[in-house]
């Protein structure tokens, strides 16, 4: 079974993979797990991976070809770059953090799961970590971790990284209502037929030189899909100061003709400097409406 | 033209003086240093229109040879041994980065233990760098390759920097009649530096940044292979413009007596002097010997050296360097280069000799070409690097050894 | 010198130089200063920079910047920058290039690259007189390889290489090596602290520093919500606290002359400071370390006896 993990920087999509490795190594299985976070950082796209087996894996490295994927940052299935679903085909199962059900162009039947876990992390950890809920599903939908494997695991894994007593107690509380939250499917005739044929590379002289010369392009890559927490400017208490301009860390916020902010949603990670310095209060923070 | 005396180091701080280089970061290392003295000298007086500036370490120098290369800067520089090595990250970087710029490194074995005559691990080591490697036999040879250096690393078929290899004493502190090239010819040979993605105010660019994803960093990088593979078309084109303005040439590697030769022994740098020199008498000896002399160690010249060494029964490999544990640098490239051919050597015999300058007699040059010709008689290979080691050497040893332990 | 264009945080320019959407994190402190510290230098800059989580809002294919960026190496971004400026100069004065093509050079570094692996380099710089700007963006640590100690770290903070233990209570037992001073020494043209917090202050000292041919070095304190341990939201509220506690004092040395830029009249206590940031949460649970506590704010008192008298 191989299982590929998709989030953000934060949210604890690596540990997440590691207390699905865990409670399989309880359960007696061979697991392998490990996870990609390289230039990018808390709130950027991190993938982790999990493979277990009842044999020794030989496989390494990226999973292409993943029996399941969890999304935990559902903005990720429109972020072109990450590439969320990419070699799942038919009988593989999609688990998405999300309440309701988001439309996915994708021509094969995969198995689809939606679940508000963020909602769940919030009402028992109170923040959007992930890490106990998105592993604890992740046991579950693999349908051979028991329950205690999982508590087992999410104890283990969390007490690894310091966390106090009281804040594992109540990961292993969230745990368990999420192992609860999804029942297993089981998976059906997985194959997968990449194509993957061999090119030689031509060479491209002065092209072929890794300079930029499209400078100030970022805002295509739209930070805006980070965002759990957005800044909402109340009009009527905006003062037109300009504070939230200048301490805005990313430029997301431009100023009118007469001194008001506009917030560029597209970008906004949702950081809320701007909240916090605004003498008047006036920006209001509110949850991201899209997948609650 | 003129002819005059002059050491290696002034033959290529002469030749970064015909080439107008713009900027000559510099740190001061036994033996490249007269190349650096020269130099300033020369900024210092208004006889050359450069910048001259000492820097704190190789690794600072290297990093603003390369950023200036980038910049658009014709630059120069030199160093040697530890000091290559102590900037070693930054050859990769400028390499990356698509910079040519020429750095002559004056040889010098590698410490421990710590010592100032030549051997070749300095410079070999660098050969995975990315940068183009010219290795010059004498004085003459050291001023014309940082010309060529020039033309072929700024070449845009090319665009990678180039290290001019001399060695340390043999060649930087020895006087030679050299033909000194008149400006206009050389202006002539090596048109001005044309930077590409120039770092200016009406064109941003952003340069030497990460680059993350597994298959772009595989294609840039077979990117500057494939240019470094094109320097060897260039180098020949750059050769017949020479010839026209210099009435001499260089080709990628240079054969003595190799024609009707069955043994050829393999060598580049100074010491194949001494190898030429020990041809001619095992000739006069009756042995039917050549000497195959590698000019060009990057890109390497695969078809010229199939071309002089197929057919032959011996080829005797001497590096002047170790990889320790394996043996010579260069013997296993060119074993890869003759594999396959039908007729190929029927022994590769691997040598090591002249580490840390130890000097190489015409007897070791005569006892390695008749092991090789015994291995050939016997149809058999050779056992492992073969060191050339004297009786004299051994006795001299000895009596050192005694007197450190304070027998 | 004297009239100044910033008065107020109204006076801040408009213009952006760095766009939306890098990859550095979500209320990063780095990020905030380069952004103000790119308005106050205007446009026509190459930064140059050395290995530091600011070398990761560049990945290939995107950067932030609309000005020129040359990553070179971690110990070495000012030779990188004496590279730039020297080509610069011998081509404009050779003709080869037009004087309007010129740049401002500035290195971008963080506290790692400063203040260990290239101090070397940025010695050398100084001592050459080489015209250059350098900004490092000081979060204390190793930020872009996950938090380890730098030379530049706090004592009593813990990182990822100094963690609070029974054997080491106090987390990181070395103090803060103190880069202003060491510039100082060098007596180069201008050196100055700066905040994200205090902008008027950080642009009139860029203003200042422009007037000034030579080294012109500038030293910020980043907050970092990921390294620090707190919300990104936070992130000015602390680079504010951290100087109106007095840890941060703003300040500036003309050839090696230093004045106090914003003395803070009434200090707000260091654990105020301390224990708003995870990284110090073992001076305080499970029992409060008085001693260490007392230790950080009598060294910051010292050093104001000293200011004030």
């Amino acid at each position: 079974m191989r299982f590929r993990f998709h989030g953000r920087g934060g949210q604890g999509i690596k540990t997440a993979g590691r207390i699905l490795g865990k409670a399989a190594f309880f359960e007696g299985l061979f697991a392998q797990d490990f996870a990609i976070y390289g230039a990018e950082r808390r709130g950027a796209p991190i993938t982790a991976f999990v493979r277990l087996s009842d044999a020794p894996i030989l496989e390494r490295g990226h999973i292409f070809n993943p029996s399941y994927v969890l999304v935990a940052a559902p903005s990720l299935l429109f972020d072109p770059t990450v590439k969320t679903l990419e070699g799942m085909v038919e009988g593989a199962v999609l688990f998405v953090n999300s309440s309701r059900e988001i439309p996915i162009l994708q021509p094969k039947k995969v198995h689809m799961i939606f679940r508000d876990v963020t909602g769940l992390a919030l009402k028992y950890v109170g923040k959007d970590i992930l890490s106990a809920a998105m592993g604890a599903v992740a046991c579950k939908l693999s349908g051979t971790i028991s329950l205690q494997s999982t508590v087992d695991s999410v104890g283990e894994e969390l007490a690894d990284l310091g966390l106090e007593p009281d804040m594992i107690e109540k990961n292993i509380q969230l745990a368990k209502e999420c192992y609860l939250c999804v029942e297993s499917v089981g998976l059906s005739g997985l194959s997968y037929k990449p194509s993957h044929k061999v090119v030689e590379v031509q060479y491209l002289g002065e092209k072929g030189i890794p300079d930029l010369l499209s400078v100030g392009n970022t805002a295509f890559r739209k930070t805006g899909s980070w965002r759990v927490f957005t800044p909402i400017i109340d009009r009527n208490l905006c003062t037109a100061c300009g504070i939230c301009y200048v301490y805005c860390p990313e430029s997301c916020v431009s100023l009118d003709e007469q001194g008001y902010p506009a917030v560029d949603y597209d970008n906004c990670k949702g950081c809320l400097v701007c909240a916090i310095e605004c003498p008047r209060k006036a920006i209001k923070t509110g949850r991201e409406s899209a997948w609650s | 033209m003129v002819l005059k005396m002059l050491t290696g180091s002034q033959a290529v701080a002469w030749a970064a003086r015909l080439a107008r280089v713009d900027y000559i970061p510099a740190y001061p290392i036994t033996p490249q240093t007269e190349i650096i003295e020269i130099l300033s000298e020369w900024v210092r007086k208004g006889e050359m229109e450069a910048i001259f500036v000492q820097m704190e370490s190789e690794h600072s120098l290297f990093t603003a040879a390369g950023t200036a290369a980038a910049t658009g800067a014709r630059v120069f520089t030199a160093t040697s041994s530890q000091g290559l090595l102590y900037g070693f990250e930054m050859l990769y970087s400028i390499a990356g980065w698509r910079a040519p710029l020429v750095l002559v490194n004056v040889a010098r074995a590698v410490a421990a233990p710590i010592t100032l005559e030549p051997d070749h691990n300095d410079v070999l080591a660098a050969r995975d760098s990315g940068f183009l490697q010219f290795h010059a036999e004498n004085v003459q040879e050291a001023l014309d390759l940082v010309l060529f250096a020039y033309r072929v690393a700024e070449d845009h078929r090319v665009l990678l920097p180039a290290i001019v290899n001399i060695d340390g004493f043999h060649l930087s502190f020895t006087r030679e009649r050299v033909e000194l090239p008149e400006q206009s010819f050389v202006d002539e040979f090596l048109p001005e530096y044309n930077p590409v993605n120039p770092i200016r105010a009406s064109e941003p660019v952003a340069k030497g940044i990460p680059v993350l994803i597994p298959p772009l960093y595989s294609f840039f990088k077979y990117q500057m292979h494939m240019a470094s593979r094109n320097a060897l078309n260039v180098f020949r084109e750059a050769a017949k413009d020479f010839e026209k303005l210099f009435s001499r040439t260089y080709a990628p590697v240079e054969e003595y007596m190799v024609e009707d030769a069955d043994t050829v022994i393999v060598m580049s740098n100074s010491f194949a002097s001494a190898g030429k020199q020990a041809v001619s008498a095992l000739r006069e000896e009756g042995h039917k010997v050549g000497l195959l002399k590698i000019r060009l160690f990057r890109p390497f010249p695969t078809d010229d050296i199939i071309k002089s060494l197929r057919g032959k029964k011996c080829v005797v490999v001497i590096d002047q360097n170790i990889s320790v544990g394996k043996g010579g640098i260069m013997c296993p490239e060119i074993a890869e280069a003759l594999y396959h051919l039908e007729d190929r050597p029927r022994v590769i015999l691997p040598v090591i000799a002249g580490l840390g300058g130890k000097s190489i007699s015409l007897e070791e040059f005569r006892y390695a070409v008749r092991v090789a010709e015994r291995l050939a008689s016997l149809k058999a290979g050779p056992d492992g690097p073969l060191l050339l080691f004297r009786e004299d050497e051994a006795i001299l040893v000895e009596s050192l050894l005694k007197t450190a332990s304070g027998g | 010198m004297s009239v100044t264009k910033y008065r107020t945080i109204k006076d801040v320019p408009r213009e952006e130089f760095l766009v939306p959407g890098t990859p550095l994190c979500a209320g990063c402190g780095a990020l905030l200063v380069m952004r103000l510290f790119h308005k106050a230098l205007g446009g026509d800059v190459v930064w140059v920079n050395a290995a530091g989580c600011i070398t990761l809002m560049a990945t290939f294919p995107y950067t932030p910047l609309r000005s020129s960026w040359f990553y070179t190496a971690m110990p070495s971004a000012p030779a990188g920058a004496q590279g730039i400026r020297d080509a610069l100069d011998i081509l404009i004065k050779k003709g080869k290039l037009d004087p309007s093509e010129n740049l401002k050079v500035v290195v971008i570094t963080g506290d790692g690259a400063a203040s260990d692996i290239g101090l070397q380099s940025t010695s050398g710089a100084i001592h050459r007189g080489l015209d250059f700007f350098y900004l490092c963006v000081d979060n204390e640590a190793y930020g872009n390889t996950g938090f380890q100690a730098s030379s530049s770290s706090p004592i009593g903070s813990g990182t990822a290489t100094t963690k609070p233990t029974p054997l080491y209570p106090m987390g990181n037992v070395l103090p803060k090596k103190d880069l202003f001073e060491i510039w100082r020494s060098h007596k180069p043209p201008y050196v100055a602290t700066i905040s994200p917090s205090h902008v008027v202050d950080a642009l009139r000292k860029v203003e200042k520093a422009l007037n000034f041919k030579g080294p012109k070095l500038f030293l910020a304190l980043c907050p970092c919500p990921t390294g620090w341990g707190m919300e990104p939201s936070e992130s000015v509220k602390l680079a504010r606290l951290a100087v109106e506690a007095g840890i941060w004092p703003l300040k500036e040395a003309v050839y090696g002359e230093v004045t106090h830029t914003y003395i803070p009249l009434k200090r707000r206590p260091v654990e105020d400071y301390l224990k708003a940031q995870r990284r110090f949460a073992h001076l305080f649970k499970p029992v409060k370390n008085e001693g260490i506590i007392a230790e950080i704010q009598r060294q910051v008192d010292e050093y104001w006896s000293k200011v004030e008298r």
